[in-house]
């Protein structure tokens, strides 16, 4: 345990010092390689959190994290009088207010280890209680559109995002096995995806270069190809197979090797998504980047919206499986 | 005592809105003037400057609803509010304690709308800023556009509800500037361009800040 934490600082200040030096030398990789290092920073933080201290600790970070992205994607949508085509109405703050207190209701079923109740709270609760608000207050032009993009937010990042809390519940090392492959994957990614464009580059027309360069979703993002989604998939599933010796026993059973590298074939298959559908999100929005609308924010969505689609996942696959 | 409640909301503004000052406001004087949409502004420009100073900085508030009761009460406590009586027909004799105050070297914090008006609708700016910039042409004045704040608690509200709020710094003007292009008399100019500054970094245009530049893509 303790040489893994070591490696991992070792890491962590290897790739500091890369960011540091690129952006010295003005590289156009710099911004890239920043973020990803802040959120590798940030991960480590919640790991250790995780491990070192009470659980409400975590959940604590966890729920700020939540709330942060929620807020974020509130702030997105621009509002006005009445609610529009994506546009929410004033009324609808009451609904939204009520949103995010799903989170601190989250955070103290989690606490008490009541999974039956979080599974149910944004799902069911709010869910319906949002149109009851609606109706009190004697809505009806812009209802649908109103209460579809606030449950949405909801769902994406109370409810999805939240189940980092049962993870806690599950233990430290599933928390991080999670979000370290989650983040990896985006590395991994950024690798493959460099990799294949200087293989395509190198074939002449043809069907081979057609295959590799197909894109997924090129109006939403040019570079994501199904070829290297579904090659860092294997590579994460390959990596995540690497960590299970890290993984403790589990309700008593140690971790099946196969196990945690299907449970890393669904991070990668889903962290691959989760980037993209938020990228769709945007362009619908008219948005570049979460974190410019307004400026020096930080881009919340941006860095988790690959563990909103990997959290719930990875949570119910050990769940079902260990306990 | 009142720098340890302003580090506290500020905390809170932080926690909550995500909002930021970014550098405090080195100058030993210095006027705010913001959009004013919810009771929330003034604490947001109140962050701009420097806690150790916030002793030294005043509120310009109508006296008609700031002057009585709890809310009169906590407005001076935290703000050292300074009433002005709104459509008292002296608009020369209302804005004479503003001007001991900036005598006396004290900063101040001003809504040129003169109300909270409609939320994300800018009103036009009350000369008086003018009047005050021609007065005293060497204090820098900063125009600041706090964007997204409308949403947290519109006139009428009851909660404020977290939102992503951004407090965009402007650069500082001076009568002196002022008055060298527009000419002597020039109040109601002086405020149409503090508006119009405003105006577009609310829209998203013009000036992005000074802590623009961080944008991740």
């Amino acid at each position: 345990m303790l040489l893994f934490l070591v490696g991992i600082a070792g890491l962590l200040l290897f790739f500091t010092a890369v960011s540091a030096l690129l952006r010295w030398r003005k590289a156009s990789l710099a911004e890239e390689v920043s973020a990803r290092t802040e959120t590798w920073w940030f991960m480590v933080a919640v790991f250790m959190t995780a491990f070192a201290t009470h659980r409400m600790v975590s959940f604590l970070f966890l729920g700020f994290l939540c709330f942060s992205a929620l807020r974020e994607y509130f702030s997105l949508l621009p509002m006005g009088e009445k609610a529009g085509d994506k546009t929410l109405s004033f009324r609808d703050r009451p609904s939204i207010l009520l949103a995010y207190l799903t989170i601190p209701a989250s955070l103290w079923a989690a606490y008490v280890r009541w999974y039956e109740l979080f599974i149910i709270l944004v799902p069911v609760y709010f869910f319906l209680l949002a149109p009851i608000l609606f109706v009190v207050q004697d809505r009806t032009e812009g209802a649908l559109r109103s209460l579809g993009m606030v449950s949405l937010g909801a769902l994406f990042f109370a409810f999805c995002l939240g189940h980092a809390l049962f993870l806690v519940n599950l233990g430290a090392m599933v928390l991080f096995f999670c979000f370290f492959l989650t983040e990896a994957r985006d590395v991994v990614a950024f690798w493959v995806g460099g990799a294949l464009r200087g293989l395509v580059s190198r074939l002449g027309e043809g069907t081979a270069r057609r295959i590799l360069s197909r894109p997924v979703a090129p109006t939403i993002n040019p570079r994501k190809t199904w070829v290297g989604g579904a090659v860092t998939a294997l590579l994460t599933a390959l990596l995540a197979r690497l960590l299970v010796p890290l993984l403790p026993p589990l309700n008593g059973t140690p971790v099946d090797p196969l196990f945690g590298a299907a449970a890393g074939l669904v991070i990668g298959v889903l962290g691959f998504f989760g980037d993209l559908v938020f990228g769709m999100v945007k362009r619908d929005l008219h948005v570049k980047d979460t974190g410019t609308l307004l400026t020096g924010h930080g881009g919340i969505i941006d860095r988790v919206n690959g563990l909103v689609f990997t959290v719930p996942a990875t949570f119910h696959l050990f769940y079902w499986r260990y306990f | 005592m009142r720098a340890a409640v302003h580090a506290l909301i500020r905390f809170l503004l932080l926690v909550v809105f995500g909002a930021r000052a970014g550098e405090p406001l080195e100058a030993p004087q210095a006027i705010v003037v913001g959009n004013h949409d919810t009771h929330l502004d003034v604490f947001l420009l109140f962050s701009l400057f420097p806690l150790r100073r916030v002793g030294r900085v005043r509120a310009v508030a109508a006296e008609d609803y700031f002057g009585r009761g709890l809310r009169g009460l906590l407005a001076r406590a935290l703000f050292r509010t300074l009433l002005i009586p709104r459509g008292s027909g002296d608009p020369q004799g209302a804005l004479e304690p503003v001007r001991q105050a900036l005598r006396r070297g004290e900063s101040l914090v001003v809504f040129p709308e003169g109300t909270r008006g409609e939320p994300g609708v800018l009103l036009p700016f009350k000369s008086g800023i003018g009047a005050l910039m021609e007065e005293f042409p060497r204090i820098p004045v900063y125009p600041v556009a706090l964007r997204g704040v409308e949403r947290t608690l519109p006139k009428g509200g009851a909660v404020p509800v977290p939102f992503v709020v951004e407090i965009r710094r402007l650069s500082p003007v001076t009568g002196e500037e002022m008055v060298a292009r527009w000419g002597p008399s020039c109040r109601k100019a002086i405020a149409a361009e503090l508006h119009d500054r405003i105006a577009a970094a609310l829209a998203g245009e013009g000036e992005t800040g000074p802590s623009a530049g961080e944008g991740r893509t």
